[in-house]
Parts: C-alpha cells; structure tokens; sequence
C-alpha cells in the first residue's frame, strides 16, 4: 500500500502506526477484517493534506502538581509539522519542527533552532509524559512491526485488538503495543506499550467526535506504570483538516514568524 | 663483634656471589617502591580527577537532591549558610553550583549536556576546572552586560558539537516549575579537565544566567567545599553539619568525597588489599632467591664450618655468623635498592611517566582519563616498608641455612659428606 499521508498529530501518528502492509493470514476468521482493510479504512479517516489544531496540553506529576499548556499544532504532506507552546508566558514560543530532515526544538528566548538528536527519540517532550517520538513518529511502524488481529473485549465492549510484534532484529524500543479499536468504527480506544513483556505506559483515547466527516478522538492521555499518580493528557480544543497551510511555516524564518 | 667481622669477611671472600644476592634484593627494593610510586599516583591521579575536577572534598546539597537529583530539589544560598561553611575549622573555600539538565548545541547537532551555573570567582578557589582551559579564556568575573552569555564546554562536547571559542551555543533545560527554559550563549572557552563527566558533557557558565534559564532566584543545587586535608573529609563533614544544623539548616547534607563518589572510595580500599597481595608475592619471589644464594653459599662452607666447629666454634655463634650474612646482605642490597628505588621514582615523580603509549586514544577508567601523564608519588612509607621488610626477607631466609649448618657433624662436614 502506498504511504498515507503520515499525519503526525498523535493520535493519528498512532493510528497510523497500523499501517503495515502484510497480507493477513487471519482474515479468514469469521468477520474479523484484514489488516489492510483496517489500514484502508484508517488511511480514508485520518488521510489528510494538512491540518490545524489548537490543543491543551495538561501534565500530572506527583511533585510539581498540574501544569497546563495551551499550544497551536499544523502538519503538512508526510513529513511537515510544527508545535508551537501559546502559554504560560514563560513558555510560549517554544516550539518543535519536523521536517523530513529532522527534528527540532525552538528557543524562543535564543531565538535558534536546536537539532534533537535522534538518540533523544525516546526522552520526554516538553516535560510531559509523551515522548518525542509519539510525537514525530520517527519510527517507521509500518517497516518494524507486525501486526495480528483479534476480536476482544475492553471494559464489556467488544473490541479489536491489533497486536504488534517487532519483526526480527527491528531496532525499536517496545517490544509489544497492544491496540484496541473500535468495533465498528475502528478508531483507536487504547494502546499499551510493554518493553520486555513488562507494561511501561498505557495511551487511552476518548471523546470521539466528527470533524469533517472522520471520526477522530479528541483527548488522549497517557499514562506511565512505574508512577501512577503522573499522567499527561492532551485534548484538541479545536482540529481542522485540509485548509491552505503555507509551507513557510515548517522553515526557520518561517517559524520564528509564527512562534513569536 | 667477632662474628660481624667474619660475616662481612665471608661475604667479601664470594664478591660474585654476594654482589648477585645482593643486587637480587636491590632490585626488588627498587622495583616495590617503584611499584608503590606507581600505585599512590594512580590513586592520587584518581582522587584528584574526581575532586579537584568537579566533586570537590565536600558537598553540600538539599537531601532530597541527594537521594535523587532534581532540578527542583535547590536550597536558599544565603550569607548565613556561606559564613557557617567558611567558619568551620578545615575548611578552606566553598562555592555554589547550579545544576540543569539538558540539551546543548545548535542547528546542526546538540547533545546531552550537564549545564553548570558557577561563580567563574570562587569556583577555581575549590577546583581546578579553570586551569584545564586549552582554548580561549575562563568565565568572566561577571556576566557581559550585553549580548549572549559566556559559556565554556568541555573539549569532548566542542568536538562533538563541531565548535570552539567565539562559536555560539543554545542551551534547553528543564526549569524548577517544569518548563523548558533556554539560553543563547558564547564559546569563550574550552576546558580539557581528564575529568570525562567535565570534558564531554560540561557546559558552564554564569550563575545568572543559570538562574535565568532554571526559573530560579537566589538558591543553588550544590555547594562544593575544599578543605585542608581530604583524607580527613569525613570528619570535616561532620563539623560542617553539626554548624549547619545548629544554625537551622538541617534539611542540607553534608557529604565527604568518599561517600560522594562511594566507588572511587571501594576502589582505593581495593586497591590497598591488591597491593598487598602483589606485596606479598614480590616478597616470596625475592625470599627464593635470596635463600638460594645463601643456601649455596652456606652449603660450599660445610667443610670450613667442619673445621670451624672441630677448633670449638659453638652452634649458636654458627648460627648468628649466619643470619647476620644474610642481615648484611639484606641491608646492604635494600639500602641500594632504596637509592636506585628512589632516584627512579623520583624522576618519574617530577616528569611523570606517559601512558598514552598503553592506551588507545582517550582511554578513561572511572571518569579519570589516562591520556595523560601519571605524577608518582613518593613517600617515607612507600620508601620505608619494601627496605625494611626486603631486610628482614634476608634475615628470614638466613634462618634455614643458619640452621642446617648448627646441624653438621665436624667429621663429616670436614669430609665433605654433607
């Protein structure tokens, strides 16, 4: 199947991680879907030229309390996107650029760009509890995971479950994400992460609400197993897909613009 | 008196002989205290890379820091902690660290840096970070009034960023509230410590514009002390707490080097057993030797002792007559070994000896890099112990010749039959 646009705000990032081209030996199961029919049908949702969204971000940790960050998002084609912090003050401006040459962090205060190198994929981002990587979506699920589908059952609800296993020798850091998709609509509900069989974080998505005929959920809030009080949940104030998005943007002058 | 006079009279008569026992003992004199010149400077070496570079002889730190480093975990730094510190007898400077964690770099490549807010003033009074510059210069005294901040990075970091002096630097960290705060800085200078935690990661500068970065105002992460005798450092740390308490700041930890760096401190108790073992085995080395040569030389004298016993020497004078060859020879070999011992390590003392010959390019071993020159150190105890202790090898292996020959028969001995 040909690259979807890599839509990389993160509940789409994680959807697309679906994405993965194999032919299914499960599909023969009574009614379960292939996983590129799956993918098709997540391709059509999330597929999308650009997009523009206003988020609030909101981090729980046991020491400092609850922080709250307004930020301003906008992606383009596969590889464009650009996070901007709106507030507080004393953030607002910094900001984080994907290009398909890389990842970057804003300093509004330096007013410069400084490259993340790719050994910091897996570091927080911005202090909260998603990885620059959810972020980014660095990398390549569809190259490294494979992926087997099941029905389950989530909190009485039946549901789908995609498995992803690495595929031998793929140089990823979880070595199973468990999914669970809607039944019907097959919008992602959760995803749990586990590196050597042992559960690190769980990812819930909720709120699920139309935006220009897709189905897409609007709060996602993940939560690490080693401190449960900690959580990071990030809501979509308000999304839009397919509007004008200057390229300009998505360069250094560009951003500078925008971000201050 | 007698039996000295024939003692040194009996080692004259075999000059080879003895000259080899002899020599046998003064290079296994020289070569301990060479050994031990080696050992001490390593650790000094190790000691000092570790506290002169960064650790400093004490810490002082919030305690929640120090179960677990947080940005957040900062105490007050005022005049009164400072004067308390200064106060305390032993002490001899203390200077304030701010410590962020965080990305440095630029454009086109950053890294994992260990951001350090000095006072560029006091830092240098308890380490000597400031004398490891290889480039450009030290912080200033203040902060530049206009323009970026100063900045001076480890030499690792300047080459992996790809920048040096005059070059500019951006710093990310996380803030005492958990925001990302940043930085534009200048390159003033390059630091090359032999410290790796320094050269790869280190990025310093200005307390102020550490403040500013961190979000925080008037308070530091550490405070690191220089005192008068480091060995003593538990004690002094204890001082220093006991004042600190009384004063109402006991929620601050007071911390000698040894438990800063508990696995430096394992490894020089190590150490202390190694050199004991190597001690033990170059000594029974040295005893078979030396027990050969007086053995023989003993053994080819049964039928003078023969002899000596049948005109009415007594079995005790035979026995002293030789223990106190092995004595004579025992001092006069060590007392040999010493000086040579002595002279060598000496030089190696003042000119060091290069190692870079044994290691590949930038070898470190516990954070300490060997690329350089190790000082050996020389003391009366690493001078004394192998002279003493080959003298009474020597006086120890006379014993069993000595006894032997108390065992002969006049008229077999005289006969050659033993």
């Amino acid at each position: 199947m040909k690259n979807s646009g890599r839509i990389t705000i993160i509940s789409m990032a994680l959807a697309t991680a679906l994405f993965v081209a194999l032919p299914s030996a499960y599909a023969d199961e009574a009614d379960l879907p292939s996983v590129d029919e799956v993918n098709e049908h997540l391709d059509e949702l999330y597929r999308s030229e650009s997009s523009h969204a206003e988020l609030t971000m909101t981090i729980v940790t046991e020491r400092r309390g609850t922080r709250e960050l307004q930020m301003e998002a906008w992606t383009k084609g596969e590889d464009n996107a650009l996070f901007v912090i709106r507030s507080p003050a004393r953030e607002a401006g910094t900001a984080t650029l994907r290009t398909e040459e890389g990842l970057w962090n804003y300093a509004p205060r330096a007013d410069r760009l400084v490259r993340v190198p790719t050994g910091m994929l897996s570091d927080d981002w911005m202090g909260s509890h998603f990885t620059n990587d959810d972020l980014v979506q660095e990398t390549a699920y569809r190259e490294d995971y494979d992926v087997e589908l099941s029905w389950g059952e989530v909190d009485g609800e039946r549901v789908l479950q995609a498995r992803m296993t690495p595929k031998p020798e793929a140089p990823v850091v979880f070595t199973r994400i468990d999914y669970a998709l809607d039944a019907e609509d097959w919008t992602p509900i959760r995803a749990e992460f586990y590196e050597n069989d042992r559960l690190i974080r769980t990812m819930e998505f909720s709120d699920v609400r139309e935006v220009q005929g897709r189905q897409v959920p609007h709060r996602m809030r993940v939560q690490p197993e080693d401190s449960p009080g900690e959580s990071t949940t990030l809501e979509y104030r308000e999304l839009e897909f397919d509007l004008e998005v200057d390229d300009v943007i998505f360069t250094r002058r560009g951003l500078r613009r925008i971000a201050r | 008196m007698l039996s000295l006079r024939m003692a040194i009279r009996n080692l004259l008569r075999n000059r080879w002989r003895s000259g080899l026992a002899a020599g046998g003992i003064a290079v296994a004199t020289a070569m301990l205290i060479w050994n031990l010149g080696f050992i001490d400077g390593f650790l000094d070496m190790m000691v000092r890379g570790a506290t002169d570079v960064e650790t400093g002889h004490l810490q002082i730190q919030d305690e929640r820091y120090v179960e677990q480093p947080a940005t957040m975990d900062y105490f007050e730094w005022n005049d009164e902690v400072r004067q308390t510190v200064e106060a305390t007898p032993g002490v001899l400077a203390v200077t304030p660290r701010i410590r962020l964690f965080g990305l440095v770099g630029h454009e086109e490549r950053s890294h994992i840096g260990r951001i350090i807010g000095i006072d560029p003033v006091t830092e240098p009074q308890v380490t000597v970070m400031d004398r490891g510059i290889v480039d450009g210069r030290w912080l200033d005294e203040s902060m530049p009034e206009t323009g970026p901040a100063e900045v001076v990075i480890g030499i690792g970091l300047s080459r992996t960023l790809r920048v040096g002096v005059g070059d500019e630097l951006v710093v990310i960290a996380e803030a005492v509230d958990g925001s990302m705060g940043d930085g534009l800085l200048e390159i003033v200078g390059i630091v090359q410590t032999g410290n790796s935690r320094i050269d790869r990661q280190a990025a310093l500068l200005h307390m102020e514009e550490a403040e500013f970065i961190a979000a925080m105002e008037g308070a530091v992460h550490e405070a690191v002390v220089a005192i008068e005798d480091p060995p003593d450092a538990p004690d002094t740390a204890r001082a220093v707490q006991q004042r600190l308490n009384a004063a109402g700041y006991d929620h601050l930890r007071v911390r000698p080097w040894q438990e800063v760096e508990p696995a430096l401190h394992q490894m020089l108790l190590y150490t202390n057993t190694a050199n004991f073992v190597i001690f033990a085995i170059i000594f029974f080395i040295v005893a078979l030797g030396v027990l050969n040569a007086l053995r023989m030389s003993a053994r080819e004298r049964y039928r003078e002792f023969g002899v000596m016993m049948a005109v009415g020497m007594s079995r005790a004078k035979m026995f002293s007559l030789i223990v106190i060859e092995g004595f004579l020879l025992g001092v006069v070999g060590a007392a040999l070994g010493a000086g040579l011992g002595a002279a060598i390590t000496g030089y190696h003392s003042v000119r060091g000896l290069d190692l870079s010959g044994f290691v590949d390019g930038d070898a470190t071993y516990m954070g300490v890099s060997f690329a350089d020159r190790i000082h050996f150190v020389i003391s009366a105890e690493t001078l004394l112990l192998p002279t003493l202790g080959l003298v009474m090898v020597s006086v120890v292996c006379a014993l069993w010749p000595a006894l032997s020959a108390t065992r002969l028969v006049p008229r077999d001995a005289m006969s050659g039959r033993d």
